[in-house]
């Protein structure tokens, strides 16, 4: 279990003003599943994935976590003067060859290998991502909004990829989205942000992956929570 | 046609511009009819193939372009070593620029004109260099630091990268780019201080004292055809910068 622990963080804007957007927030993440946080933009989303991440400066306890996370970005952020296998050895510095091509395979990118960066495609650049991700040896991952700038059926199939790749390694995720057929999709549990409050928390049934698009009494009372807040 | 187009651009229009030059020179010659004022480009050449014969010349080239390249080198690794300081500590950054931001606006004939009436004539022009252009490189190199994508160092930064790995893998190659072209244009300038403060500080067996002493002596064919010279080693000086650049960063293209 990862325990966030009276969290309180504050920023200034581009006015100066001082925004408080952690006030004693209280988090827990269970092991080994996938917990999606809900919220317009603004609401502390990000910020409670940097917190996590060690980027950003914050007041408060976090346990729970050796400190070494795995981050899946909106985009895939790959050096664009390495390779594919060299962009994961720049990260995963101990990981062999075989480890390396054994990911890309799951991920259906083998071939790309020895691509440059430039010579991919937005989904196949976001699959690199995620083997990056998996590669790197750390019991968190958090992903912020990994699939936002996708269309649907590359969307559900990057999505079906990660959790092929997830199902081999189980880690704690956190995702991060504002989209309801992703959250529905890929998570054990729901948790609506909303002004650095925790406004519901839904756990799901079943495991993931759900189908997309699909109509579910559980999805109709996601929606709801939704709108009420 | 890809070939004969990359041999339009490269070679076909810069030789236009340069014919278009020596032309307006030729006919602008032919019209003031003064050689002591504007020689003509053939008296020039001719002048500057004379030199080309003349050993003591090569001597002085080679002081001239030694004096360059060292001073270059120096105000290289101070632009490095100031930008990398002032990029890791704010505190060093804040006293930094406003430094160089003074030293930028000092006006190049007044370091020229102090430093020569201190400092040993064969060493005033190195220095003169230095202190122009090692505030130049310093305030280009900091911006192109700054100028790495952010969102790479933060991905960097989240996977705890090693330092040597992020300087080599990642901010380097981002910078080599802006760093070969900074270098070029630097080069350029360091050339050209150099070469003004040979002549103001009367440097012996160099091109700017051969300057100087074609102008006191009323020689201006001497002078355009060093100026030739001054002229080529400045623009091959770039061209091979810029093509070690390219090689470099390959993955480019």
């Amino acid at each position: 279990m990862i325990a966030l622990k009276n969290i309180n963080k504050v920023y200034e804007d581009e006015k100066g003003e001082t925004v408080r957007v952690f006030d004693g927030f209280d988090f827990e993440i269970a092991d080994r599943e996938i917990t999606c946080i809900l919220g317009k933009s603004g609401c502390g989303k990000t910020t409670l994935l940097n917190i996590l991440a060690g980027v950003t400066d914050y007041k408060g306890e976090v346990t729970g976590t050796d400190g070494k996370v795995s981050y899946i970005f909106q985009d895939a952020r790959l050096l664009p003067n390495l390779t594919v296998a060299k962009n994961l050895s720049f990260v995963c510095r101990d990981v062999s060859r075989e480890k390396i091509s054994e990911t890309l395979r799951l991920l259906e990118i083998a071939d790309k290998a020895d691509a440059y960066p430039s010579q991919l495609s937005g989904g196949q650049a976001q699959r690199v991502a995620i083997a990056r991700a998996f590669l790197y040896p750390s019991r968190l991952l958090l992903m912020d909004e990994p699939f936002s700038s996708l269309d649907t059926a590359l969307k559900i199939r990057l999505i079906n990829a990660f959790l092929d790749a997830w199902k081999t390694d189980n880690r704690t995720v956190l995702l991060v989205t504002h989209d309801l057929e992703e959250a529905y999709m890929l998570s054990n549990r729901v948790v609506l942000l909303d002004n650095g409050r925790i406004k519901a928390d839904v756990r799901l049934s079943g495991n993931p992956p759900r189908r997309y698009g699909e109509e579910s009494g559980e999805k109709r009372e996601l929606l709801n929570m939704l709108l009420k807040n | 046609m890809k070939k004969a187009k990359r041999v339009l651009l490269n070679i076909f229009y810069p030789a236009v511009v340069v014919f278009a030059i020596l032309a307006v020179w030729a006919v602008a010659a032919k019209l003031m009819d003064v050689n002591l004022v504007l020689p003509a480009p053939k008296d020039a050449f001719g002048q500057f193939f004379v030199y080309c014969g003349q050993a003591e010349f090569w001597k002085a080239f080679f002081n001239s372009f030694w004096r360059a390249v060292y001073s270059f080198v120096i105000s290289f690794i101070i632009a490095v070593t100031l930008s990398v300081a002032a990029c890791l500590s704010v505190a060093v950054r804040k006293i930094l620029m406003p430094f160089m931001a003074i030293m930028r606006s000092v006006p190049t004939m007044s370091i020229i004109l102090i430093l020569v009436i201190f400092l040993p004539s064969a060493l005033a022009p190195a220095i003169v260099a230095i202190l122009v252009v090692c505030p130049t490189l310093f305030s280009a190199f900091l911006a192109t630091i700054d100028a790495v994508d952010p969102r790479l160092v933060e991905m960097a930064k989240v996977y705890r990268v090693g330092v040597k790995d992020r300087i080599f893998k990642l901010y380097l190659p981002d910078m080599a780019p802006q760093l070969f072209e900074n270098c070029a244009s630097g080069f350029s300038l360091n050339v050209k201080l150099v070469i003004a403060a040979e002549a103001l500080a009367y440097t012996s067996s160099s091109i700017g004292k051969l300057m100087q002493t074609a102008k006191v002596t009323l020689e201006p064919v001497s002078l355009f055809a060093l100026t030739l010279f001054a002229m080529i080693l400045g623009v091959i000086c770039e061209t091979v910068i810029r093509l070690v650049g390219r090689r470099v960063v390959r993955w480019q293209r």
